[in-house]
């Protein structure tokens, strides 16, 4: 019996046909336009599930306690925790918040002001938390705590491995300025300015903060939030999360006051490969986007057995993700670097690299590369719709000798120009 | 890690394994954690899943084996917590204080369509889809790492990208 050409349309990417069963799908397509109408949304369909996920930064890993519950061990819960709640706000009543996954701040229902009154017995918060205070610098941090044992690209959030994840605004990579967060898990042994201990109870956190507004999102998670206001806003604020032991699983300290708010410009930029103008904007210019590839780079390189190149062009100043991935064939390990800037994602530049023969290269031997990059290096463009990650253009090169490289870059938005611009802005991992 | 085998001479066998779960974690992490993100609502729940299939794999206190059967042993894990997890999002949206609303001020670009309509299909599809096309995991691949025969794999796969089409087209995307 042969199965309904719906149901070999549907199959036929996972199974190969058979060539009776292709001969009878033609025939039967070139009668049944419904039947060539759903290939072509499965085509579609396929396509869309390919489409990869944007590239996000991998948390720290939190170790499992063993008398603790799976999500007990992962501080995100206890800033997520925020998410859909009800918040009884100290003598305000019960009221409804908004639904949200943004574990943004809770509403200030109930607040302590420094020597103001939000409510009698007010707490005011003094800012420190594991023995640091917002407002410090790099150094100060380093001083109390030590070395970070990861920083991100930016070196804005430092991770210590015992529980600890701290933000700072901004500042030159080795030293930071400005603390404006601290986030503390049980694991740290950390304690707030006002004596809490992060692993203490919610009895303990409420007679340390009388006015303390409680928040419950899915049992049995509670979170409990204190905060200053200066001028009518929230500023400073403390929030304790507690697990069903009645123990707080985390405690964040964060001052909003401090989190930078650098003025964003509106850009106008190439044109694309629409042919349009693009306006890109408000968006967040990354200064710092080739040192920290670079820096990236570097540390990627021990795991590739190419000298990758390094791009020194971009049209506007953009965030560098590094990548190394090992979906470039059997015991080959590519890198890729996205340039974007993040929000709104409206712009992005990803080049890919991998050992010579990895992909297209091996994919399309003849392909006629009439672009010349370098003295004796020639790429070839394709020019896809930006629906489709927008055109590429690809060569091999020998970036060090006994190195052959395959080089992609491709961007939605870029035309032929700006990509021949990007590539011959490239030069080796370590070249001047 | 400590595992206690019989051997052939009915003797005892002690055997002792380090696993380093950073190792692993820093390996692995980033590819589940984007399998995660493309059955979750928010980042946030990827990273959360993450953590869990990690704890899950800890407690497990199973020896892992040569490096493709930790990947998909991973995975098996990761699947069964997205399950999980969308089995109990399902519960949650049919409550009336909680969703309705939130989804419709999410972007509306293809890869967030394609999350949402994910979200609406049946779990064990959805995972299924998302491991062959994302992943780019084969059939038979899949069978073995959720335990299950290539024909059950094959059917989800059918009928997933049937649901699939329909969620998307009933969500105002364009196929």
């Amino acid at each position: 019996m042969t199965a309904h050409v719906d149901e070999i349309i549907l199959a036929h990417r996972d199974e190969l046909r058979d060539e009776a069963t292709q001969l009878y799908v033609g025939e039967h397509m070139r009668e049944c336009a419904d039947c060539r109408d759903l290939e072509r949304k499965v085509e579609r369909a396929d396509h869309l599930l390919r489409l990869p996920e944007a590239a996000v930064a991998l948390p720290p890993r939190t170790a499992p306690a063993p008398s603790l519950e799976p999500w007990v061990t992962a501080p995100r819960v206890a800033v997520a925790g925020l998410a859909v709640l009800v918040a009884v706000g100290i003598g305000t009543g019960l009221r409804q918040v908004a639904s949200t996954d943004d574990p943004g701040p809770p509403p200030p229902a109930a607040v302590a002001q420094p020597g103001g009154a939000a409510s009698p017995g007010a707490a005011d918060l003094a800012g420190t938390l594991a023995g640091v205070a917002i407002g410090m610098d790099g150094a100060e941090v380093r001083a109390i705590l030590g070395e970070p044992d990861r920083t991100s690209p930016f070196g804005v959030q430092w991770t210590y491995d015992r529980g600890l994840i701290l933000h700072f605004a901004a500042g030159p990579l080795a030293d930071p300025v400005g603390l404006t967060s601290i986030f503390a898990s049980p694991a740290s042994g950390a304690r707030t300015g006002e004596g809490f201990a992060v692993d203490g109870t919610e009895q303990e956190f409420r007679a340390i903060y009388p006015v303390a507004v409680t928040t419950a999102t899915n049992a049995p998670v509670t979170t409990h939030y204190v905060a200053v206001t200066r001028n009518g806003r929230t500023t400073l604020s403390l929030r304790a999360t507690f697990g069903p032991s009645g123990r707080a699983v985390s405690v964040l300290l964060i001052d909003d006051d401090r989190v930078p708010t650098i003025p964003l410009p509106v850009v106008r930029i190439i044109p694309t490969a629409t042919g349009q103008p693009l306006v890109i904007g408000p968006y967040q210019p990354f200064p710092d986007w080739r040192e920290a590839l670079e820096t990236d780079l570097r540390s990627a390189q021990d795991e590739l057995t190419f000298v990758p190149l390094v791009a020194d062009y971009m049209p506007i100043e953009v965030r560098a993700d590094v990548r190394p991935r090992d979906s470039c064939g059997l015991a080959t390990r590519c890198v890729q670097y996205i340039l974007a800037v993040s929000s709104p994602q409206a712009f992005s530049v990803t080049v890919l690299q991998g050992p010579a023969g990895c992909c297209l290269d091996a994919a399309r031997p003849n392909a006629r590369r009439d672009i010349e990059i370098r003295p004796g290096v020639l790429a070839q463009f394709i020019p896809n719709q930006p629906h489709f990650g927008g055109p590429i253009l690809w060569w091999t090169e020998e970036t060090a000798p006994g190195s052959n490289v395959y080089v992609a870059v491709s961007g939605p938005l870029l035309d032929r120009e700006e990509l021949v611009k990007i590539a011959r802005s490239m030069r080796p991992l370590g070249a001047p | 890690m400590t595992e206690t085998k019989e051997g052939a001479g009915r003797a005892v066998m002690r055997v002792e394994y380090a696993v380093d779960w950073d190792a692993l974690y820093r390996e692995h992490g980033p590819a589940l954690l984007r399998y995660l993100r493309r059955l979750t609502k928010s980042p946030d729940n990827a990273e959360e899943l993450l953590q869990d299939v990690f704890t899950r794999a800890i407690r497990a206190r199973r020896t892992p084996g040569p490096a493709p059967e930790i990947r998909s042993w991973l995975y098996r894990i990761a699947t069964n917590a997205a399950i999980d997890h969308l089995r109990r999002e399902r519960r949650w949206r049919s409550l009336p204080f909680i969703g309705g609303g939130s989804d419709s001020s999410l972007p509306s670009d293809d890869v967030e369509l394609v999350r949402r309509s994910l979200r609406t299909i049946a779990p064990e599809q959805a995972t299924a889809l998302v491991l062959r096309l994302h992943e780019g995991f084969a059939p038979h691949e899949i069978a073995s790492m959720l335990g299950i025969g290539e024909a059950a794999v094959k059917s989800r796969l059918v009928r997933g990208r049937r649901a699939f089409i329909d969620a998307y087209t009933r969500m105002g995307g364009r196929l």
